[in-house]
């Protein structure tokens, strides 16, 4: 049984929002610009409610550890990014991404009828990038200097996984 | 555009409120058209609203049929309720002027419109109410490949009593949509 549970963000999440997208170790990997007040989280979170790009909670054992979201999701073309944060850092290492991961492909994949699901990760995010090998998604590509983080360009991995991938890897 | 052996199809602009408001208006054309057909007559007024409303909605497809040999806009045809979540459509046919009637030209709109569906929207599922008494629209989705799925009881009252409609649909060949 999964120790992960999604469920729709509330309102009453955005004080943990807003605390994990002002600490500089939670967003050292994100595209985040800092700091955040409660008044642009609660305008991202009005924002969200009325988008396809939905964000749900992460609880694990629950407790809200963090969030995932799609990002451009594109039914025609069937396919959407992802994005993922685990806020609460006594709950990193745990693999608890990993489980809200193969959750969130679960709907992705056996209920939205996507065909791929893509998402960046910082080249030198290793431990995120292991843990979206774990899940089945493959390298797709390198992006040289993609993303301006804290002085410098760095370099970013694209990855993806398609739906052939995920029902082969469920078996 | 979309084009056969012998029609074209073209996407829908506000010119054309005059050409529906003549189709709209000819009893011949609208006798048989089903429960959408509300009005006794339609005005240009009316019709401008409706292509206001028609052209670049994200949920709707409208394209205007002509005939290849000569050019001559002959009707329409709708993809309409697109549903990218379900992936599916409703497709509407019309061939508003009767002396091109029965000469295939609705069946091929109707064929393009299916590819249409499946190979540039990527939906699954195309679909179609037809009152069952509308013969040649029957004919014609089918020859499009949409097969009968269920009736419609009674649900829409004409010429005096209550008629029902069919349910037709043609899914995606290969695979998931």
């Amino acid at each position: 049984m999964s120790r992960v549970r999604l469920r729709a963000p509330e309102r009453g999440d955005l004080e943990a929002f807003m605390r994990w997208m002002n600490d500089p170790e939670v967003t050292e990997f994100l595209e985040v610009e800092g700091p955040l007040s409660m008044d642009e989280e609660e305008k991202w979170y009005q924002q969200m409610l009325v988008s396809p790009d939905r964000v749900y909670c992460i609880e694990a054992e629950g407790r809200l550890i963090g969030n995932i979201g799609l990002l451009r999701l594109d039914l025609r073309h069937r396919r959407t990014d992802i994005g993922i944060v685990i806020g609460e850092k006594d709950a990193w290492s745990r693999g608890y991404g990993r489980e809200a991961i193969a959750l969130l492909l679960e709907y992705l994949f056996g209920e939205l009828g996507l065909n791929r699901v893509g998402l960046y990760a910082d080249a030198s995010n290793l431990r995120a990038i292991r843990c979206y090998e774990r899940c089945g998604f493959r390298h797709e590509g390198l992006l040289r200097e993609y993303r301006f983080k804290r002085g410098q360009y760095v370099d970013c991995v694209r990855m993806g996984i398609l739906r052939r991938d995920w029902e082969a890897s469920r078996c | 555009m979309l084009t056969g052996p012998h029609v074209e199809l073209r996407a829908l602009q506000t010119e054309d409120a005059l050409l529906m408001y003549k189709w709209h208006n000819d009893p011949r054309v609208t006798a048989d058209m089903g429960p959408r057909d509300g009005l006794l007559a339609t005005s240009m007024e009316e019709e401008r609203a409706a292509l206001q409303r028609a052209v670049g909605s994200a949920t709707e497809r409208h394209f205007i049929i002509h005939a290849r040999d000569g050019g001559r806009a002959i009707g329409y045809a709708i993809l309409g309720r697109i549903d990218q979540r379900r992936a599916s459509a409703q497709l509407t046919v019309v061939i508003g002027e009767p002396e091109e009637w029965d000469k295939g030209y609705g069946r091929e709109a109707a064929g393009l419109l299916v590819g249409y569906a499946f190979r540039v929207l990527n939906l699954h599922r195309v679909w179609a109410a037809v009152p069952d008494h509308n013969e040649r629209a029957l004919a014609c989705l089918a020859a499009a490949g949409l097969e009968r799925e269920g009736t419609l009881r009674d649900d829409h009252f004409h010429r005096g009593a209550y008629r029902s409609s069919h349910l037709l649909s043609v899914l995606r060949p290969e695979g998931r949509g």
